[in-house]
């Protein structure tokens, strides 16, 4: 089947090139996996906290973009941050799923931070953990406890009722801390002129 | 029960974002935001903030085997699901016959696909050698009236598109590349390996709906780059979209053999 050639791919945008992916365009799909193969290995891997877990999440879920490539739905967000929802979301399930096989608290891995599920991390593990590897991103510029429930949602795959009982907080502070957090984010965007207010 | 307040569902917003509602919550909210335009813009919103903590997380490289790994299963799924056809890009429109549409199609959209036509760059690849003798613009409204649809409907509603599609279409001549993003009733033509046109020359979009040619708007020259894009407003009813090479300031009615089609139906 014609395809896409290479330098035609390069010239569009991610939405354009998973639209092409839903006609199962190998070359589109190529294009759209260089794009973020580093992002999303970098993702699976600050959950998983394994690579060659990180790796096979990663696979599992580009294939499954190419599968269903045809359901990417523009109006519900980029192409990019649909993507790479996929390989969180499978990132968790792995996680999850390794449950009786996890990593040693002591690791200096950042990928590890919350690599635990939630059946297996007490309290006290998962705030040593905290304490001990605050990763130097924008979330670590976050009041700790707005931090805090952002880590333990997004790359621990905790819920928020499983946070509000870690935690001991109402789970109306719970989701408060996350919007402020998430809220501060932003603003930090707006600031850096990367976002409009 | 009485109704859950707005605020309530807005509360959920932050933790649906981050992944940390329940499957029974989230069924809930996306329901709700399936219906609520004020919590879909607040979500739009917050969006980018979940975007930041994804590109704010260390940077890591997989091994190359990964990706030779994904390829060679992607490779063996087309090998066990062949493609279906993609209509855009496929060179022959005889065999369109059995496809299906291309993306999203309504089933209106998948029949229109299913209409047999026959393409501009058929009679493009048998004028080559006119083309670079300069055909006259005689030649070319000739060319257009002898375009043939097999008794298709060409009133304009089959071409109504719904959904974005991505066409591409191959140049009759020269090396050029297009592709043409469709979003609702307008398109943006994408246009790699132009060549340069003398300073009195400009490339020029014009739409054929039925056995008719209508000039656009859309002028224009390649980047150093050998690139372009423009716009093209109004798709309702056309079939094809074509580029050709015109004096500076456009033509009204074509007055050379176009160099770029794409078929949009």
């Amino acid at each position: 089947m014609k395809t896409i050639n290479p330098q035609a791919a390069e010239k569009l945008d991610d939405e354009e090139l998973l639209t092409l992916v839903g006609q199962r365009d190998q070359i589109a799909f190529e294009a759209f996996y260089d794009r973020f193969e580093r992002r999303a290995f970098s993702l699976a891997y600050r959950v998983i906290g394994e690579r060659s877990a990180a790796e096979d999440t990663v696979q599992e879920a580009f294939l499954s973009i190419w599968k269903s490539g045809e359901r990417y739905d523009q109006t519900r967000g980029s192409a990019g941050a649909w993507a790479l929802g996929i390989v969180r979301n499978r990132a968790i399930d792995t996680l999850r799923s390794k449950a009786s096989r996890t990593p040693t608290l002591d690791s200096d891995d950042d990928g590890v931070l919350e690599s635990r599920s939630s059946e297996n991390r007490t309290d006290e593990q998962v705030m040593r953990r905290e304490t001990q590897h605050e990763v130097r991103t924008v979330i670590s510029e976050l009041p700790e406890k707005q931090s805090k429930v952002i880590n333990l949602a997004f790359f621990g795959g905790f819920s928020q009722s499983e946070i509000s009982s870690m935690l001991d907080l109402p789970l109306g502070t719970v989701k408060g801390r996350m919007r402020l957090g998430l809220e501060r984010i932003r603003g930090g965007l707006v600031e850096e002129g990367r976002v409009n207010a | 029960m009485s109704p859950r307040s707005h605020e309530s569902w807005k509360e959920e917003l932050p933790p649906f974002l981050l992944g940390a509602l329940s499957p029974g919550e989230r069924a809930d909210l996306e329901y709700h935001l399936g219906g609520c335009a004020e919590c879909q813009a607040e979500l739009r919103w917050l969006e980018s903030a979940r975007e930041e903590l994804v590109s704010q997380v260390k940077q890591v490289e997989p091994s190359p085997d990964l990706k030779v790994r994904l390829m060679a299963a992607v490779e063996a799924d087309l090998a066990e699901n062949p493609a279906t056809q993609n209509p855009a890009t496929q060179p022959a429109p005889a065999s369109r016959a059995d496809e299906p549409g291309p993306v999203l199609g309504s089933e209106r959209q998948e029949n229109a696909f299913k209409a047999p036509k026959r393409s501009w760059l058929d009679f493009g690849q048998l004028l080559r050698p006119a083309i670079l003798g300069s055909l006259a613009a005689v030649l070319f409204a000739g060319v257009i009236v002898g375009y043939a649809f097999n008794g298709r409907d060409n009133s304009g509603s089959e071409g109504t598109v719904v959904a974005q599609r991505v066409l591409t279409g191959s140049s009759n001549s020269g090396n050029a590349d297009a592709t043409m993003v469709i979003s609702g009733q307008s398109g943006t033509l994408k246009v790699t390996n132009l060549m340069k046109l003398p300073d009195d020359e400009v490339y020029q979009a014009w739409v054929q709906k039925g056995q008719s040619i209508e000039a656009t708007d859309s002028l224009f020259t390649p980047r150093k780059d050998g690139t372009a894009t423009t716009s093209i407003p109004d798709l309702n009813g056309v079939d094809v979209v074509m580029v050709s090479v015109e004096p500076k300031g456009g033509s009204e009615q074509p007055t050379s053999v176009p160099i770029l089609t794409i078929e949009t139906t």
